[in-house]
């Protein structure tokens, strides 16, 4: 009993006295990292690196937390981030870093070096979203004014989030998933791009298409436009605005993409690979801008096949531009021939980007109006 | 630390050293009362009986003679205050002085007394000195006459008795409003009123070497295991303190490990709830003087039980019921689990919450393990405060409370909200279960100790020894995580949820012998 007693006692005791023990650490005392962007030093032989912290000083209750930036240089991402504690009055802690930005000089000189670090230690998660930054530096999106979120890095992660629920114009890429591309074989990388512009008489950041690697090297861009077909040819749409026009400009519409559901098979025959995408999209009007009733069997045929024309159109322009400009399946169509037939995949894959710039591509597109919202009739004057 | 390997038998020297104890108590007891024995000399035993009460001027002993017969000589000796006097008057003196004529036949004239002449319902023929003595001192008249070695006790208790209430401490809204009271006879009355069955057995014990405090022991034959009841009774006869003034005397005494803070006895205040546990084969102990009224064997599960759970429907009572069970795990672990995480695994945080965490704690001077250590002892002050403080000052211990502990020192930053919350949650959701209060203390501070060292690796710890501490503990023989480690739906049918009343066709397993509550399925088929 009065081992029990003493030992207690010695327990108690230490709690109070020894509250330095194993990775006990107050959580006020972090640095908390919610971003960074990695650029190549002015010499090009280094990398320079930009660290978003969350600064959590001040008047605690009323304020919204801002963010502060550290910059550091090192020939490596690690060497960089310790010279940037030389600043910092403690480590950096990276758990809740959400996004890491990447210099076009950085991108086109290979990803993995960069972003090794992030997968390779503990704090920061795989769940980092990594973009490519179109402006000059990448620096420059961080030093840019969030316009919800005082912190950009938080602010960009959600909008790539929330942009395939309404747009479709991005790619949301985590680091987890870009270290399965870069191994998969059958499909290439692509990375979101960021860039800055002007809005409300303040530069601020727009995440804007993809960007296109070939392995792990930046090797050119896609519009937003175009990122958005690449994504119907990847089966990834889940929201977003189909819109054209009938017989001229005043007859516009705009239609929104409820579900999409995209098939691509294969068919080889006599050495030649024919990729064949079947495209069929559920959408509802959501306007037309028009006096002209197009809300009759017809008028919402004629519709159907307008969006319809466009869609495969569009999608197959921009099969066509990667094919010929880039020569990197974006697309993964190699992935999904491995998938339905291994023999097949096997032969091709030593030389999978030769065939796949020229393999013959057949779009098939099916679009539905499935409702027509609120209004019956068009809006006229005057009736 | 909790009494781990405390089931073990008492060592055997240990036992003749009781036995020790015991014979010399006897021999002390016998000195006191030694070389007192009753004669058959009225003069005699008045002088005996002032020397036995000797310096006690309650004691009322006053002479009585037949007006008829002279013959008759006897005095009565009773306690004032402890009598009612007016049975006392009529139906002791006035039959005592005015009988006319005996039936005399040489009888005994203590017997003709008491069958022909006293009207007192309750009677009894002793002679040992200690038995007067008690029947004296607990409101009892006792009635020596001339030429006999032997008296009458007459049972003319009239002491003043709180009124039954409904306990203050077991409030419902929804049942019996009846609460026991201090006096044996009226709780035991309120039991026996439920159970009109020649099975229900009562038992009385005496305890105590100099309070002499009755107790009665009671269940229902044919439910109760009988191997339950010889271990009860095993461990009552070791009972050897001089007192019993409350029902944790006994408690303590008899209780399983003995070292653990988890009750492995009930205790409650109302009759139903007695009653009750007692048809599902428990064995329940009423002690005098004491409102409390103990059941054993206990599971860990009575403590989440309610009586209210079967008074009102079961998907309100299955509910009320997980929000005790959570109830528990929150109020032991959360204090915990936020010094694991605040301190130790900060990537547990989703990113809003650290920032606001870490805001709230910059330019607190205390680190969060002492923060917690200190509030929770406050919480524990204000709340024992509360019990203790005369009523009429409540306010001042509110406004103290609520105002400076909450804010004014939240906004001096000696303490963070956070932690306020935490304490806070802790506190509330620590009343739920008012009988597990004392062992989620402990475990509180347990896990909160082993937290602090080591993160969720020491939680697990800690949690991990208080589970094996529960799955150790016995109440008389049955196991005190019975019907919680199971998936059988009889035995966990009135555990974490509560099932229809005509689904329970069983009792609990091990305590009950007779283990069929129901003969048939007894679900309404109208």
């Amino acid at each position: 009993m009065k081992k029990i007693t003493a030992l207690l006692l010695i327990l108690i005791i230490s709690v109070f006295t020894l509250t330095g023990c194993w990775s006990y650490k107050e959580i006020e005392s972090l640095i908390i990292v919610s971003g960074a962007a990695i650029d190549k030093s002015d010499d090009g032989k280094k990398y320079h690196l930009t660290i978003e912290t969350i600064n959590l000083s001040g008047e605690a209750k009323s304020s919204q937390p801002k963010s502060t930036l550290f910059e550091a240089d090192g020939y490596t991402i690690y060497d960089a981030a310790r010279n940037a504690k030389k600043m910092a009055t403690t480590k950096f802690y990276w758990s809740n870093c959400q996004v890491i930005i990447l210099s076009q000089a950085v991108a086109s000189e290979g990803i993995i070096s960069a972003l090794d670090l992030f997968v390779r230690t503990p704090e920061p998660r795989n769940t980092i979203e990594v973009l490519v930054s179109r402006d000059k530096t990448a620096r420059e999106i961080l030093t840019n004014k969030g316009i919800i979120n005082p912190i950009v890095s938080f602010e960009i992660d959600k909008i790539i989030e929330t942009d395939a629920q309404f747009l479709s114009t991005a790619s949301y890429i985590d680091l987890n998933n870009i270290f399965n591309t870069l191994n998969s074989g059958g499909k290439s990388l692509v990375l979101p791009v960021v860039q800055s512009v002007l809005n409300d008489k303040s530069l601020t950041n727009v995440v804007n298409g993809d960007s296109v690697f070939m392995e792990d090297k930046l090797i050119g861009f896609l519009t937003a436009e175009e990122t958005k077909y690449s994504i119907f040819v990847k089966n990834k749409v889940k929201g977003g605005v189909l819109q054209g026009q009938i017989d001229g400009a005043e007859n516009r519409y705009a239609l929104d993409i409820l579900k999409s559901n995209t098939k691509i098979t294969h068919e080889y025959k006599n050495g030649i690979l024919k990729m064949r995408i079947d495209i069929k999209t559920d959408t509802g009007i959501y306007e037309l801008a028009t006096e002209n009733n197009f809300l009759h069997e017809n008028g919402i045929k004629l519709l159907e096949d307008d969006a319809k024309n466009n869609l495969g159109e569009n999608v197959k322009n921009v099969i066509e531009r990667v094919q010929k400009d880039y020569g990197t399946d974006i697309f993964g169509f190699g992935e999904s021939i491995n998938k339905s037939d291994r023999k097949l995949w096997k032969m091709l894959e030593d030389n999978w980007n030769d065939e796949f710039k020229n393999l013959q591509v057949e779009v098939n597109v099916k679009v539905n109006i499935k409702n027509t919202s609120f209004l019956k009739s068009p809006i006229k004057v005057g009736e | 630390m909790f009494g781990f390997g405390k089931k073990k038998k008492i060592p055997v020297n240990k036992d003749k050293e009781n036995n020790k104890e015991n014979s010399k108590d006897k021999q002390k007891k016998d000195n006191k009362t030694e070389g007192f024995a009753i004669s058959e000399s009225i003069e005699e035993n008045i002088d005996l009986i002032k020397e036995v009460f000797s310096d006690n001027d309650t004691l009322v002993v006053r002479k009585i003679e037949n007006k008829n017969d002279s013959s008759i000589k006897c005095f009565i000796v009773y306690t004032d205050g402890l009598v009612n006097n007016q049975i006392i008057n009529d139906n002791i003196i006035r039959p005592l002085q005015m009988t006319e004529r005996f039936n005399d036949d040489d009888s005994d004239i203590i017997e003709v007394l008491m069958t022909q002449v006293l009207q007192a319902n309750e009677t009894k023929k002793i002679s040992q000195i200690d038995e007067i003595i008690e029947a004296i001192s607990y409101g009892d008249t006792v009635l020596f006459a001339d030429g006999s070695a032997k008296v009458l006790v007459l049972n003319t208790k009239g002491f003043v008795l709180r009124a039954v209430t409904e306990p203050e401490s077991e409030k419902i809204l929804r049942g019996p409003r009846e609460g026991f009271s201090e006096g044996i006879l009226t709780n035991v009355s309120m039991i026996r009123r439920r159970v009109r069955t020649k099975d229900l057995k009562m038992k009385f014990m005496v305890f105590g070497e100099r309070t002499k405090t009755k107790a009665c022991i009671l269940y229902i034959d044919g439910i109760v295991n009988k191997n339950i009841l010889n271990e009860l009774m095993r461990r009552l006869d070791k009972f050897n303190m001089d007192s019993a003034l409350d029902v944790n005397y006994l408690i303590e005494m008899i209780k399983d490990s003995p070292y653990s803070p988890f009750k492995t006895i009930g205790e409650s205040e109302r009759p139903d709830v007695i009653v009750g546990k007692m048809l599902e084969g428990r064995i329940a102990i009423v002690l005098d003087g004491t409102p409390c009224v103990i059941t054993l064997p206990y599971l860990f599960v009575e403590s989440f039980q309610s009586t209210e759970d079967y008074y009102v429907n079961y998907y309100y009572s299955t509910f009320t019921r997980l929000l005790r069970i959570v109830g528990f795990f929150v109020t032991t672990m959360v204090p915990a689990l936020y010094i694991a995480m605040a301190n130790f695994h900060h990537e547990m945080l989703p990113t809003p919450l650290l920032m606001s965490i870490s805001m709230a704690r910059s330019g607190v001077p205390f680190p969060t393990v002492i923060e917690a250590f200190v509030m929770i002892v406050i919480f524990q002050i204000l709340a024992e405060t509360g019990i203790r403080m005369p009523s009429g000052i409540g306010q001042a211990l509110s406004i103290v409370g609520a105002l400076v502990v909450g804010q004014a020192a939240v906004e001096a930053k000696l303490v963070s909200a956070p932690m306020i919350i935490i304490i806070a949650i802790t506190g509330i959701t620590g009343l739920i279960i008012p009988r597990l209060a004392s062992a989620s203390l402990i475990i509180r501070f347990v896990l909160l100790s082993f937290a602090a060292f080591l993160g969720f690796y020491g939680f697990m710890f800690g949690v991990i020894i208080v589970l094996i501490h529960l799955l150790n503990i016995r109440s008389f023989g049955v196991p005190y995580l019975t019907d919680v480690t199971t998936a059988n739906f009889q035995d966990v049918k009135d555990t974490f949820f509560r099932a229809p009343w005509w689904k329970m066709i069983t009792r609990p397993k091990f305590i009950a012998e007779d283990s069929i509550r129901m003969k048939t399925d007894g679900a309404p088929k109208p």
